[in-house]
């Protein structure tokens, strides 16, 4: 008994962790990915990691898996045939959206087609208002026929969205009933349940999207539960979340829409607690990898999460944490336009051609090939030595593409194909921390992702951070995310009244309401209630504005004075945000709570002992090569990770080597390995 | 008129440093608009991101442009805006932490009143060496009717409340006395001191922003990039010109009556093509009219800037270098050159929209791969305004509304949404009802109104009101009723707009609205406002069944409609009858032919 794992398929591999408690070791592996059933990949895996520390399923005590199967079924639209029931009169609700397009002067941009078309909407006779009074009773027998047209229609799942169910649930939960009775095979998703809160077309996305994905992720679940329960394991599977919780198998099987991104919201989690282990509460993570470029940011150890992502161009207004997401990565496409800029990306040579150096028959110009020709991967060492590199290919490539067509030398040329994808994604760093009010020199970025510690002090020098943290296996970062995460459920319930005449009681009434819903599903999850921790929090806004801001609430009795606190609060988060407070009317548009039940995790333990003790003060470099930087070569120490232990210092210009990242340190940098066996890097200014 | 552009002198610029530098300026005018979104008051602002910024050098040559929310129409006409105010207020007359304020159309500025520019000098040691500016769209400015975008007006004095260039800001101190005056003038003193701060906190970014990078890359450098940024985007335009045939192309688009008279004011406009220059003459256009649909040069260059970009290169950084090429010419007296003091406050929703189809119809004959059928051609724009019942509180409701988009070469147009000069998102149904007295009583989209054709153009929508207050004032500003969205290459015209209140007992009396007008409204009144479809391209006769199936399964086209229309008969089953619609084409070509 007592093994931890956890398991976060990716698109190529599934990538394993164990932690084993008694001895304190976390041990990893990796095996394919098996995209068409992601539970062979999963169970082949758990094997593996299982069985490479002579253990055996049986000793599983905790099992937590990372999944894309909802996001694969969204993107790919390979979700269900689904239906949607509307309120009379508004059956265009997804048709029309926000009505605006998607670019502004390309009239060929088209918008993404919903999830379900025109023809499987259907309306209902009903009505409630944003009060919450019943203006107009349900009409079943129209509501049944319309059930009925739905089922005729071949819709296996139903969605529900109601004008102001938030304020009125009763008129979703009777249709529930109906469904149940008439149409018993389908599966229902109410918006009142999935996001009872005010914006209809947002609350229909998001609902339409849950019953899109549910019956496909129910069904993946319940099959690797069977699966792993065959293999022996008793630990119920636990799967994470968006808003980087995790949830039972059952929840996802109903809430399936909070388990979009649920693999890089792991990987934010996992860089998050190792920057924290290592003294650093305020950080931006960053994940390149071949076609995109993930970046958050944490707030004095305070992750950023949002309700306003779009998964597909389709809103998806669950809490997620805040992921902005760019295409710029090692395969992202040098060109130059017709007004002789020098671009990078956003297109990518993806895997296949992929980068020239691959010698996969790409013969354009990469981030990758750029990196190659200056000297800062080793052509032999690429992916820990699994891929040769052709430099010979990547040289041409930026020779016959960039650098002939624009005068340049071919190091000048790479060295600016590097300089313009900096640039690209420093401006992606530049929206998540100064544009949200956040200055960017109290943060230290935590790289990962096989590109990530190759560019980050490039990355952390124009941002303007100083301090740069690579994890001992930047490889695995979202599977550790894993198992360092807390079972968690957030409510939320749009209360929509000025701040000033609000009955601190009718607040108190609507947050015990949320409080026992979410202590309901810890409960039926088997959690006691003294096991869980309760947070509140509030959307505000000024009476007129229409974006709100998250402000936390005082748990405890509600009374006139946690209104004053909450009015401070949002004052103060205004003038952070945006520079000032006004003297308004202020309106709690949403309350919301998160019920977290904490679970045992991994410490990150002092690296001292095994094979990583050469002692503090210098490691010896296994070589030296040149790398271009700043216009000319000039010779680096290369390191291997795995000589560096604790207390090593090293200095720029070198390079550590490492099976699944490189680290580069420019001129000036230093490194110093910490008692986990992260490299931190001080930037040079 | 005049040329924009100054000539650039950024020389030696090597091509990385041009990429990461531009990044840099488009970042800060994308950091301006967030902010500015985020922090301002009004739900225009907030939801629908009425608003727009920009990065000036010291000549008040743009560089750099927020796309991010912004319409075209702000881009286009806060370039000459800033050029007004430094001809009020010259470099010399500018401190640090100045701020000036303006929103006049004439001599040049925003397209009305409503559309308020900030614009804040940015100094480095001293010097003027940059200028920040934004435009937002002020709920109300006064004037004629709520909203300030009313017909029944004839001068621009009636307009609204006409602020000529004035400090606002003086050495970072806000002149509360000056925002008083302008708040004791219009109808939501609130929501424009809120709008007015954001814009403000907008120019401060800039300022800081620009610092920094002054700081990294020292003043001459970055000076020398500002131009270099521009001479880029000159070239750019440049080379999507050579792409379009020389030539002389010549386009006719009309307005229906300006809201007092219903005859048709035509707008023409001659282009010409060579590879290095691109005139747009509008000269020809008629004569200035009374209502207030009349406008001012910077708004016909916005929307010349907007379809040129749209044809030639679509992802065109958009700055004076990009202009520099371009020529416009228009004639005093025109209605695209009003003389002061014609009323102009509905020139954005309607004459603009025109420009742009007339500017469409000649390009179209160039390039027809690149170009679009009529969208739904006004921006149909509603107004409610009035005290909320049992309060002395005005409230003010606008929207405005998509149609349908004009097909395409190889595609559909798309259903209900935004097109052209503005992209502003709708109001959702529930905030609606919780902010205004209010109900909605349908929103969709509306079947059989789309142009066919081989492609089909996208329907229009409707929105249905029950009125809860009890004085109430509303402002229709559309168009396109009688002459609709023009299909292409024979497709045919989309069905036009209409407005109607339904009153009395059992709402039976049918009142028809004007496509222009400012009227009241009584309480327990229904409007129902519906706007135009898209044109078609191609003939419809031509369009694959299957397609014609699938909209009719959607219950976008009817059954009816498909028969008599396109020729594809729809059996009981919804599946097309293939026999029956070889016969019903072939019949319907013969009585064509």
């Amino acid at each position: 008994m007592s093994l931890r794992v956890g398991v976060d398929v990716g698109g190529t591999f599934t990538d394993l962790v164990m932690f084993d408690p008694v001895t304190n070791r976390l041990s990893f592996t990796k095996t394919s990915s098996t995209p068409s059933n992601q539970a062979l990949g999963v169970e082949e895996g758990i094997g593996k990691v299982v069985g490479a520390a002579g253990r055996t399923a049986p000793d599983i005590e905790f099992l937590v898996h990372g999944t894309t199967v909802a996001t694969n079924a969204l993107l790919e639209r390979k979700g269900v045939r689904c239906g949607l029931l509307v309120t009379r009169g508004f059956r265009d609700v997804l048709q029309i959206g926000r009505q605006d397009r998607p670019k502004l002067y390309d009239w060929f941009a088209q918008k993404a087609p919903p999830l379900v078309p025109r023809e499987l909407t259907f309306e209902i006779a009903e009505r409630a208002l944003h009060t919450g009074e019943i203006l107009e009773p349900l009409d079943e027998a129209q509501a049944i026929a319309a059930i009925e047209a739905a089922r005729a229609k071949g819709v296996t799942a139903l969605a529900v969205c109601l004008l102001h169910s938030y304020a009125n649930p009763a008129h979703e939960r009777r249709l529930a009933e109906l469904i149940a009775e008439h149409f018993p095979e389908a599966e229902v998703s109410l918006s009142s349940a999935v996001i009872p809160e005010f914006r209809e077309y947002e609350r229909a996305s998001t609902t339409t999207a849950n019953a899109y994905v549910m019956p496909i992720v129910r069904r993946y679940v319940g099959l690797l539960e069977e699966r792993v329960g065959a293999m022996g394991v008793p630990a119920g599977l636990h799967i994470m979340a968006s808003n980087g919780g995790l949830m039972t198998a059952r929840a996802a099987g109903e809430q399936s829409v909070r388990t979009m991104l649920s693999g890089p919201a792991a990987g934010v989690l996992g860089a998050v607690a190792i920057a924290k282990a290592a003294g650093f509460g305020s950080v931006l993570t960053v994940d390149m990898g071949g076609t995109s470029f993930d970046i958050c940011l944490a707030h004095e150890g305070r992750i950023r999460f949002t309700k306003e992502s779009e998964i597909g161009s389709l809103p998806v207004k669950v809490p997620m944490i805040d992921i902005h997401t760019l295409g710029a990565g090692g395969g992202s496409v040098a060109w130059i336009d017709a007004g002789g800029a020098l671009r990078v990306g956003p297109r990518s040579a993806g895997a296949v051609p992929g980068p020239a150096c691959y010698g996969r028959g790409g013969t354009e110009a990469t981030v990758t090939d750029a990196n190659l020709v200056l000297g800062r991967l080793d052509p032999k060492r690429f992916l820990g030595g699994e891929m040769g590199l052709d430099p010979d290919a990547a040289r041409r490539a930026v020779h016959e593409r960039i650098a002939e067509p624009l005068g340049l030398t071919v190091e000048a040329a790479a060295e600016g194909i590097v300089r313009v994808i900096n640039a690209t994604m420093v401006r992606g760093m530049r929206a998540v921390s100064v544009e949200k009010g956040y200055d960017p020199r109290e943060f230290a970025l935590v790289a990962f992702g096989g590109g990530g510690p190759l560019h980050a002090s490039d990355l952390a020098r124009e941002a303007g951070l100083t301090a740069v943290l690579v994890p001992p296996m930047p490889g695995v970062t979202s599977a550790l995310g894993l198992l360092v995460a807390d079972l968690r459920y957030d409510e939320s319930a749009t209360f929509l009244r000025p701040l000033a005449t609000a009955d601190p009681a009718g607040l108190a009434a609507v947050y015990e309401d949320l409080e026992s819903a979410a202590r309901d599903r810890m409960r039926r999850d088997g959690v006691p209630d003294d096991a869980v921790t309760i947070t509140r929090s509030a959307e505000m806004r000024y009476a007129r504005q229409s974006h709100e801001l998250d402000v936390a609430v005082p748990t405890g009795p509600i009374d006139a004075a946690t209104l004053a606190t909450v009015r401070e609060r949002f004052e103060e988060e205004h003038r952070r945000a945006y520079g000032f407070a006004m003297t308004e009317d202020m309106v709690l548009v949403n309350a919301q709570v998160s019920a977290v039940a904490s679970l045992p995790k991994p410490p990150f333990e002092p690296l001292g002992g095994g094979n990583g003790a050469r002692g503090a003060g210098r490691a010896q470099p296994v070589d030296r090569r040149p790398i271009y930087v700043a216009g000319a070569w000039v010779d680096a120490d290369v390191f291997e990770r795995r000589d560096l232990g604790p207390g090593v210092r090293i200095a720029g210009p070198a390079i550590v080597e490492q099976p699944d990242t490189t680290v580069l340190l420019l001129p000036g940098d230093t490194g110093l390995v910490d008692g986990q066996g992260n490299l931190l890097l001080e930037v040079a200014r | 008129m005049t040329t924009l552009a100054t000539a650039g002198t950024g020389v030696g610029a090597d091509p990385v440093t041009l990429e990461v530098l531009r990044n840099a300026l488009y970042s800060i005018a994308d950091e301006m608009i967030g902010g500015l979104i985020r922090a301002s008051y009004s739900t225009n602002i907030k939801d629908r991101r009425d608003a727009s910024c920009a990065v000036y050098t010291a000549d008040g040559d743009v560089i750099a442009m927020s796309e991010f929310g912004g319409t075209p129409l702000h881009l286009g006409t806060m370039h000459p805006a800033v050029k007004t105010v430094f001809e009020s207020w010259p470099a010399d007359t500018l401190e640090p932490g100045d701020a000036i304020i303006m929103n006049t159309p004439y001599p040049a500025g925003p397209g009305h009143l409503n559309d308020v520019c900030v614009v804040g000098p940015i100094f480095i040691d001293g010097e003027l060496f940059a200028i920040a500016a934004s435009q937002s769209h002020r709920v109300d400015v006064g004037g004629f009717a709520p909203g300030s975008m009313p017909f029944g007006v004839t001068e621009h004095f009636q307009e609204g409340l006409q602020i000529t260039p004035m400090k606002i800001v003086r050495r970072g101190e806000l002149d509360e006395h000056l925002l008083a005056f302008i708040n004791q003038n219009l109808r939501t003193p609130v929501e424009n001191r809120g709008d007015l701060i954001a814009q403000l906190a907008a120019n401060t970014i800039a300022q800081r922003r620009i610092e920094e990078l002054v700081a990294k890359h020292g003043r001459e450098t970055l000076r020398g990039y500002l131009h270099a940024i521009m001479d880029y985007s000159e070239r750019r335009l440049l080379s999507g010109l050579k792409s379009l045939p020389p030539g002389t192309y010549r386009g006719e688009d009309v307005i229906e009556g300006d809201g007092i008279v219903t005859d048709n004011v035509a707008i023409r406009v001659t282009v010409e093509v060579s590879p290095a220059r691109f005139v747009a003459d509008f000269s020809e256009t008629d004569p200035q009219v009374l209502g207030p649909i009349n406008c001012r040069w910077p708004s016909v260059a916005a929307c010349v800037y907007y379809v040129l970009k749209c044809f030639v290169d679509p992802e065109l950084p958009a700055n004076a270098g990009a202009y520099r090429p371009i020529e416009i010419r228009t004639r005093p007296g025109t209605v695209l050159e009003a003389q002061f003091p014609a009323a102009v406050c509905n020139a954005n929703i309607i004459t603009t929209q025109r420009i742009v189809d007339a500017l469409l119809m000649a390009l179209m004959q160039a390039s027809p791969e690149r170009a679009i059928a009529a969208c739904s051609g006004t921006m149909n724009l509603l107004n409610v305004g009035g005290f909320i019942p049992g309060s002395r509180t005005l409230f003010n409701y606008i929207e405005t509304y998509g149609g349908g988009q004009g097909a395409m070469h190889d595609r559909d147009g798309m259903d209900g949404v935004h097109s052209h000069m503005t992209n502003t998102r709708n109001a959702p149904v529930e905030a609606i009802e919780a902010e205004y007295p209010l109900r909605v009583r349908s929103y969709g989209l509306l079947p059989d109104t789309e142009g066919p054709g081989r492609w089909r153009g996208g329907v229009g929508m409707h929105r249905e009101f029950d009125i809860l207050g009890d004085y109430t004032r509303l402002t229709v500003s559309s168009d396109r009723e009688k002459v609709a969205p023009w299909g292409a290459f024979g497709g045919l015209a989309a069905t036009g707009s209409s407005c109607d209140v339904y009153r009395g007992p059992g709402h039976a009396e049918r009142v028809h609205l004007p496509s222009k007008v400012t009227t009241f409204l009584q309480p327990r009144d229904h409007l129902r406002t519906e706007t135009p479809g898209g044109g078609g391209w191609g003939d419809p006769l031509e369009r694959p069944p299957a397609l014609v199936e699938r909209d009719a399964r959607e219950g976008l086209v009817s059954a009816g409609r498909a028969g008599s229309v396109y020729g594809v008969v729809i059996g009981p089953d919804g599946a097309v009858d293939e026999a029956a619609t070889v016969g019903r084409r072939a019949e319907l070509r013969r009585a064509g032919a």
